[in-house]
């Protein structure tokens, strides 16, 4: 569905990714796994068109993705849900998720039913429809950013770390919303700190390190105990 | 008590361009998180044209309206281009700084063409008055609140009827969550930047036809004053910019005739430094939220 290859990104002189190529499968979760400052989030942002990659190319059915505006590459159905919940904090609930349909504002009664439809998925967003987001809880404002992103009918979905900051209670709950999302057939393209969470859920994951890709493969194909702990801590199972 | 009431209709009237002013600068202040201190010369720019047109070639208000309106949205745009669209994001001294370089250039330009500095702008008739009792109220103060009005009127009804209102709120409110949103900030951002400049034009050609002339410091005033309301209001609040603008109208009026035009700015600017210092948020000012977990 996107094939990334060989992505480079640079905060200035610091190279954030050196040469990134992995694949997100139609219909499939795939996960990128690593440590902080990794190069986890700068990944999502390049795809999403926010930052610009000095090299490489983003591929959608054959369509170049990569130098397009971001309201461009969401308007071609790749959404981010970022991180720590970037929501509207002063405008409505309602009005939040109206936003994220910014791509297709002139289909009027899709837009009524797609609202319907994140009512339906969250009840508890409909509850509030009239509050202002930056009144909700954390979990329920991940439950906005998500809403608002499936606003734009997104062919491809970006989760950047969705369970940062959250009670281990509301990160069982977003991940349940994340595998519904996958059981629907959905593309998502989950990025994460908490790997074990993730790989419950995953088809596909890539292990990010430095700004490296050093594995992909499929949960269960392999001994994930040690690889987890080769990227996070550094240290090698003596065998 | 008298004394009073009446200085309370004339401030109103004063105020009510002053809100107008503090409603363009809330615009861009929202839009871009930063100010743009040319705005009050962009409306000079607008003001000018339309002194000149009904200086030498025509009486007609609408004429000279669409002269101010056009020289001012032409200014708008000049510097959303070279101070906001061809900066950095993050560079938000950078920006600042050159709207005021961009001043400076208006300042000289109108000086330059301008050489008398101080020209004649034709309004409406406006000597007639209403008495009620003992309160005399000039034809002008009802059409500077019915403008005023119906500029709020429909700004509120585009933010929040429109779906570009609705995307220009987003970016106000967050512009990186816009940004993610699908939101094409560019376009949205301009399109604030050519609000602003309209109801700039509005508030300039009301200012220079109240006042029956215009003059070469009419854009370090429109600034000032306009900065002042903003402040006193709230900042990034478009109810607090219309508040503030009558408020500051009102102290003016009562300072002036209480203790004289020389002590009139003193007070002004006392109000805005007790104003910072104990309302720093403005009287309506935007909320901080908590970042919630």
């Amino acid at each position: 569905m996107l094939e990334i290859r060989d992505i480079r990104t640079s905060y200035g002189k610091i190279a954030a990714l050196k040469g990134v190529s992995l694949d997100i499968r139609e219909g499939g979760l795939t996960c990128l796994l690593g440590p902080n400052g990794a190069g986890k989030t700068t990944l999502i942002w390049t795809i999403a068109g926010i930052l610009r990659a000095q090299s490489g190319s983003v591929c959608m059915d054959g369509q170049e993705l990569c130098g397009l505006k971001p309201h461009n590459i969401v308007g071609n159905g790749v959404v981010t849900v970022p991180e720590n919940r970037l929501v509207f904090p002063e405008m409505t609930v309602r009005d939040n998720l109206i936003a994220g349909a910014f791509s297709r504002r002139n289909d009027k009664t899709g837009i009524q039913s797609d609202l319907d439809d994140v009512f339906d998925r969250f009840p508890r967003l409909r509850e509030r429809a009239a509050q202002e987001a930056g009144t909700l809880s954390g979990g329920e404002q991940q439950m906005l950013a998500v809403g608002r992103a499936l606003m734009a009918r997104p062919k491809v979905l970006l989760l950047d770390e969705p369970s940062t900051g959250l009670a281990p209670i509301i990160v069982q709950e977003i991940f349940e919303i994340i595998g519904q999302l996958r059981d629907e057939g959905r593309t998502i393209f989950l990025v994460e700190q908490n790997a074990n969470m993730a790989l419950e859920y995953a088809d596909h994951f890539y292990l990010l390190e430095q700004g490296n890709v050093t594995f992909g493969g499929r949960p269960g194909e392999v001994d994930h105990d040690e690889l987890i702990q080769r990227a996070y801590l550094g240290a090698r199972k003596a065998s | 008590m008298v004394d009073f009431v009446q200085n309370i209709l004339d401030g109103i009237s004063v105020g009510s361009a002053y809100s107008l002013l503090a409603l363009g600068f809330t615009l861009i202040f929202g839009a871009m998180g930063r100010l743009n201190i040319a705005y009050g010369p962009s409306i000079m720019i607008g003001v000018f044209a339309g002194a000149s047109l009904s200086q030498d070639v025509t009486g007609s208000l609408i004429l000279v309206f669409g002269a101010t309106l056009f020289g001012t949205l032409v200014a708008t745009l000049y510097v959303e281009r070279l101070s906001f669209a061809a900066v950095k994001t993050d560079a938000v001294l950078a920006s600042m700084v050159s709207t005021f370089a961009i001043w400076m250039q208006f300042d000289e330009i109108i000086a330059h063409l301008f050489p008398l500095r101080t020209y004649a702008f034709h309004g409406w008739d406006v000597a007639t008055v209403i008495e009620i009792g003992p309160f005399v109220i000039r034809h002008s103060i009802l059409l500077n609140l019915v403008i005023v009005f119906a500029v709020v009127v429909g700004l509120r009804f585009f933010l929040y009827k429109s779906y570009f209102g609705l995307a220009l709120r987003a970016v106000t409110d967050n512009r990186q969550s816009a940004i993610v949103s699908g939101v094409n900030v560019a376009r949205i951002v301009l399109i604030a930047f050519i609000l602003a400049g309209t109801i700039g034009a509005i508030a300039g050609f009301v200012i220079a036809m109240g006042d029956g002339q215009v003059t070469l410091k009419f854009g370090l005033w429109a600034t000032l004053k306009g900065l002042i309301a903003m402040i006193i209001g709230g900042l990034g609040s478009l109810r607090g910019a219309v508040v503030g603008g009558l408020v500051l109208g009102i102290i003016e009026a009562q300072a002036q005739w209480y203790l004289g035009a020389s002590l009139r700015e003193v007070i002004v600017y006392a109000l805005l430094f007790l104003s910072l210092v104990i309302l720093p948020n403005g009287l309506l000012g935007a909320k901080q939220h908590v970042h919630r977990v």
